[in-house]
C-alpha cells in the first residue's frame, strides 16, 4: 500500500513529525537559546543559531511532501505555546503566528521550487539524494524561510537589526538541519548496534 | 510512497553520510567477507557457508585467522546473523540490507 493512499500511515507520520518537531524546539529553548545567550549576548530573541526544527522541516517534507506542512505548523504552534515566554509573544504579537506557516511552508517551497525546475528531490522519486544535496534543499529553504520571516517581523525588529536576524536565521536554520542529521545518524548507528547485540 | 522505502531511503543517506564524515564501521577485510557473503545470496534469508565465503575470489588472500576474525567480526555487528538452530559455520546476511 503507498504511503498517500493509507490514512493510518499519514496520520502516524504527522503525529511523529509533531513530536519530534515539539522536541527539538524544545532542546533548542532550553539548551541553545541559553548557551547562545551566554556567549554571544541578546543577538536576538527570534532566532537561534542552531534551529534544530529546520532539520525536521526539511527531513519530514522529503519524505511526506505537502502532508508534512500541517503536521510542521500543529508542532510549530505547538511549540510557540509551551516555550515561548509571554513577553516575547506580547512583544511580537500576530508576527510570531504569522511566522509559524512561513516556517512550515519553506521546506516545502524549495523542494516544489526544485520539482519546478525539472530537478524534483522528494524521496522516492528518480533522483536518489545524498545528505549534501538534502543540506544544499535544506539551505534554500533557510533562505526562502529568513526573507519570509524577516517580512513577517518587519514591524517588529528594528531596521538596523534585520540584516542580523536574517543572517541568524538562514545559519541558525542550516546548522540546525545539520545537527539534526547527525544526531539522527547517530540514532539510526545506535539502533543498528543495539539490533545486532539482541 | 511504501512507507518501508522512505525509511530505507533515509537510513541509507544517513549510512553514507557515516561513511562520509569517517564513522565507517568496517576493516578492508570485514568489508571484503561481506561482499562475498553478499554475492552469494541469491535470495533473502538463504544460508550461506563459511567455506563457500572463502573460496571467493574478494576474500582467498585472507589469512585464516584474519578471515575468522572479520566473520566474527560481522555476526557481533550484526551484518551476518547465524539463525537459530542452523548449523555452524552457516550465515545469513541480514535481510533488511538485501534490498540495495
Amino acid at each position: 500500500m503507498r504511503m498517500a493512499d493509507d490514512p493510518y500511515s499519514v496520520a502516524w507520520g504527522m503525529a511523529i513529525i509533531v513530536m519530534v518537531y515539539v522536541f527539538c524546539h524544545g532542546v533548542t529553548s532550553y539548551m541553545v537559546l541559553p548557551v547562545q545567550s551566554y556567549f554571544l549576548g541578546d543577538i536576538t530573541i527570534f532566532a537561534s543559531l542552531i534551529y534544530l526544527p529546520h532539520g525536521v522541516r526539511v527531513l519530514s517534507t522529503w519524505l511526506l511532501g505537502w502532508r508534512a506542512v500541517v503536521a510542521l505548523a500543529l508542532g510549530a504552534f505547538a511549540s510557540e505555546f509551551l516555550f515561548t515566554d509571554a513577553d516575547a509573544l506580547a512583544l511580537t504579537g500576530y508576527a510570531l503566528w504569522l511566522s509559524v506557516p512561513v516556517g512550515a511552508l519553506s521546506a516545502l517551497a524549495a523542494f516544489e521550487i526544485l520539482r519546478l525546475l525539472g530537478a524534483s528531490a522528494y524521496a522516492g522519486g528518480a533522483r536518489r539524494m545524498n545528505w549534501r544535496q538534502l543540506l544544499m534543499v535544506g539551505m534554500l529553504a533557510s533562505v526562502l524561510n529568513s526573507i519570509g520571516q524577516t517580512i513577517v517581523f518587519a514591524g517588529v525588529i528594528s531596521p538596523g537589526d534585520q540584516l542580523t536576524v536574517v543572517v541568524t536565521y538562514a545559519l541558525g536554520d542550516l546548522i540546525g538541519q545539520a545537527v539534526a542529521m547527525l544526531v539522527l545518524m547517530m540514532v539510526f548507528r545506535l539502533l543498528r548496534f543495539t539490533a545486532s547485540r539482541v | 510512497m511504501d512507507r518501508l522505502q522512505a525509511i530505507f531511503e533515509l537510513r541509507d543517506m544517513l549510512r553514507q553520510m557515516e561513511r562520509d564524515i569517517g564513522l565507517e564501521d568496517l576493516s578492508p577485510a570485514e568489508k571484503d567477507v561481506f561482499q562475498a557473503a553478499h554475492r552469494l545470496t541469491e535470495t533473502p534469508g538463504q544460508m550461506v557457508q563459511s567455506d563457500q565465503i572463502r573460496r571467493d575470489p574478494l576474500v582467498a588472500d585472507l589469512a585464516q585467522a584474519t578471515f575468522h576474525r572479520a566473520l566474527r567480526s560481522l555476526l557481533d555487528l550484526g551484518f551476518l546473523e547465524r539463525p537459530t538452530g542452523a548449523r555452524a559455520k552457516h550465515y545469513v546476511v541480514r535481510q533488511d540490507l538485501l534490498h540495495e
